[in-house]
């Protein structure tokens, strides 16, 4: 950006500061002023016009205090933009793209990007195809996700939200997704909590933060969410997927409020103004999949809301339900019962994430709701301290197992291909006779299995495409589970999995049942819907 | 016709000070009503602002037929002509040295002629921009200086000069 002297000279036109009121300026002057053009204060902050009317131009200040009445001010012909280039990567950035710690060595990117973009129309998009794995169990089965679906994160605070978005983010930037975290007037030390998951994951090469502090001006936080969106614009047309967390919705439509009724707007319901919805819907319309001249790339845009006491049915909340794909809702109940994460799928959404599954997810899908539903039914009768027989027995001991093999460590991420292996196993009936500590146990040896062993991930991921249903793969399972799991004589689990034996081949210690467990007197068919 | 009765003064008015000058004495005016008769006013207004001014509002007065002792009547003049003098605009000038009463009345009867009547000048000293004029109006800014000629001069003839001195 030049100076002021320059854009003095070169435009030929000046306004002066006429009112200044917090992040607002309104000046007189400047009489082929546009809106969402930059101008250029004498006192060397920068603001955006937003308004204009017969005597003033409203500008949007990027300033950390009010300007002074009388300060000169400069037009500059152009649009807000935000640099962007792959020198970002690993770097946390403002919303202009400048690096935000000034001592660390920083090459500046050479192109730019308009902040303020019209989404890209229905021609230029394609059919969300992909699946998105987000390394968490309960999501990917039960809530699954697509390339280009924008999905809302929702749930009280403290309730795990950003560490699932972590989670999702370690799984995807290891599988070459470009991943922006848009931290929206979040406090310092959450964004360098952020930072630090990625330094210790080994991610931030394949990651940008874009933050604003809750100490910057106003309309630095109202600009970030339109900033990482840009950028993450800007990535997906040099060919590159892009998974885009907007953290947190609910405090940008805030600061956006308080812009608003500082501007004079007239305020609408809990005084938020009448375009709110607007200024989300644009922002979020600009995610999905599309056809650029590298392909079929895509923009994921998880938005993060949060609610109060676990009313989703807040204004801004159901706003962006409105507006999204579906919504992953972190329930505070679960939370204090000790579920990790603490979705509910049951409250959780997702529209168009299904029609990225293969046909055996589907199935493992529906038939998980299925059985969770009816485990929640018997729950609630069993309540009433009614007898229970055999069944509903079997039932609650396998619901209790699937909620164990649905908890995870948020420092855990497990692959698709893992996830239904493991579900497999459980329906199949395993860990039916083990405790379920043993099963946990069990559980991890073969995820670090998974992991560590490419022979054992090799097997266990042609099981999976092998399996054009549950049936099929509980049949495949049943044959090859000597073969992958070797039972030991003494009869012990432990280390029956590790990577470190000689065979590379673990043993498996419950005798193998004949009935998926699900379904104890049906024989494993597939009835649900 | 009250906007009528202003025009001599307004002509009168040729720069932000006098504007400044004639509405801090208007507002003491207003301020000083219930005191306010033929004598004192005249008194005040001599002693106050420039004479050719002083003479613009008397004889107003008397266009008007504004009675000295109807306090409503006054009140309204005066009130009047203050939200004239805000609604004027403003036209900056820079110059590199301070102008003389001839120079502005020039500049302020060109003004007039080619603008319109109310426009107020703000005349602003820059010896930095050596000659010339630096012009600010309704949010143009035209810079007609020395400094910029001869720095226009030296951008363009920069490869020039520079074998010249070589």
């Amino acid at each position: 950006m030049k100076d002021f002297k320059y854009y003095l000279e070169s435009m030929g036109e000046i306004g002066f500061v006429e009112e200044s009121v917090a992040s607002l300026a309104y000046c007189s002057g400047l009489p082929n002023a546009h809106p969402q053009e930059i101008v250029f204060f004498e006192s060397g902050e920068t603001g955006q016009v937003i308004s204009l009317d017969e005597n003033h131009v409203e500008v949007l200040v990027f300033a950390r205090y009010p300007l002074r009445v009388g300060t000169r001010i400069v037009r500059t012909g152009t649009p807000l933009a935000i640099t962007a280039g792959p020198e970002l990567l690993g770097q946390v950035v403002d919303p202009f793209g400048h690096p935000i710690d000034r001592m660390k060595a920083h090459t500046a990117p050479q192109s730019a990007q308009a902040i303020e973009m019209n989404p890209i129309g229905i021609s230029g998009r394609k059919k969300i195809t992909k699946h998105l794995e987000t390394g968490v169990t309960i999501v990917d089965m039960l809530v699954p996700l697509g390339k280009g679906q924008r999905e809302l994160v929702i749930g009280d605070r403290k309730t795990g939200k950003t560490n699932f978005l972590l989670q999702t983010i370690s799984h995807q930037t290891k599988q070459g997704v470009l991943c922006i975290y848009a931290a929206i007037g979040k406090k310092k030390l959450d964004i360098k909590k952020v930072e630090d998951y990625f330094i210790k994951n080994g991610i931030s090469q394949n990651a940008i933060i874009i933050a604003s502090s809750s100490e910057d001006p106003t309309s630095i936080i109202y600009l970030t969410p339109y900033s990482a969106m840009s950028l993450a614009e800007y990535f997906k047309d040099q060919g590159r997927d892009v998974l885009l967390i907007l953290d947190d919705l609910t405090s940008h439509a805030k600061f956006y409020r308080e812009i608003a009724l500082l501007g004079k707007r007239f305020p609408g319901r809990n005084a938020y103004p009448a375009d709110i919805f607007y200024a989300h819907a644009r922002l979020l319309e600009r995610a999905g999949n599309f056809i650029t001249k590298n392909g079929e790339n895509s923009i994921t845009c998880l938005p993060v809301v949060e609610t109060v006491q676990g009313d989703i049915t807040g204004y801004i909340q159901t706003n962006l339900m409105s507006m999204t794909d579906g919504h992953i809702y972190f329930d505070v109940e679960l939370f204090t019962k000790g579920r990790r994460p603490a979705i509910n799928p049951f409250l959780s959404v997702t529209r168009v994430g299904r029609q990225t599954q293969t046909d055996l997810k589907r199935t493992i899908s529906r038939e998980l709701i299925s059985f969770l539903t009816l485990r929640e039914k018997v729950e609630n009768f069993t309540h009433f301290g009614a007898e229970v027989n055999l069944s509903i027995k079997e039932v609650l001991a396998t619901g209790e197992r699937i909620i164990s093999f649905f908890n995870q460590s948020s420092e855990e991420v497990i692959h698709a291909n893992n996830q239904l292996f493991l579900f497999g196993l459980l329906w199949y009936g395993r860990w039916r006779n083990a405790s379920l500590a043993q099963m946990d146990h069990e559980m991890k040896l073969i995820i670090e299995r998974y992991k560590s062993e490419a022979a054992f991930k090799q097997q266990v991921d042609g099981i999976v495409a092998q399996a054009k249903s549950l049936n099929e793969m509980l049949t495949l399972l049943r044959k090859s589970q000597d073969q992958l799991l070797q039972p030991v004589a003494d009869g012990s689990t432990s280390a029956n999995f590790l990577p470190t034996q000689a065979n590379g081949v673990a043993p498996a210690t419950q005798p193998v049942q004949q009935t998926p467990v699900g379904q104890p007197t049906q024989g494993g068919s597939q009835t649900t819907q | 016709m009250q906007n009528n009765l202003f025009t001599d003064i307004l002509k009168k008015i040729q720069t932000t000070s006098d504007a400044e000058q004639l509405m801090n004495q208007l507002d003491l005016m207003i301020a000083n009503l219930f005191k306010v008769d033929k004598a004192s006013f005249e008194n005040a207004v001599n002693h106050n602002l420039n004479y050719e001014i002083a003479d613009a509002l008397k004889n107003a007065l008397v266009a008007g037929k504004v009675t000295y002792a109807n306090h409503e009547e006054m009140k309204a003049f005066l009130t009047g002509l203050k939200e004239e003098l805000k609604s004027c605009q403003v036209m900056t000038l820079t110059l590199a040295v301070k102008p003389s009463a001839e120079v502005i009345m020039s500049i302020t009867d060109w003004i007039h002629a080619n603008l319109g009547q109310k426009i107020l000048l703000e005349i602003n000293v820059d010896p930095y921009i050596l000659g010339g004029a630096i012009v600010i109006f309704n949010g143009k800014y035209l810079n007609f200086s020395l400094k910029k000629k001869l720095e226009d001069v030296f951008t363009q003839n920069q490869d020039h000069l520079l074998k010249q001195l070589a």
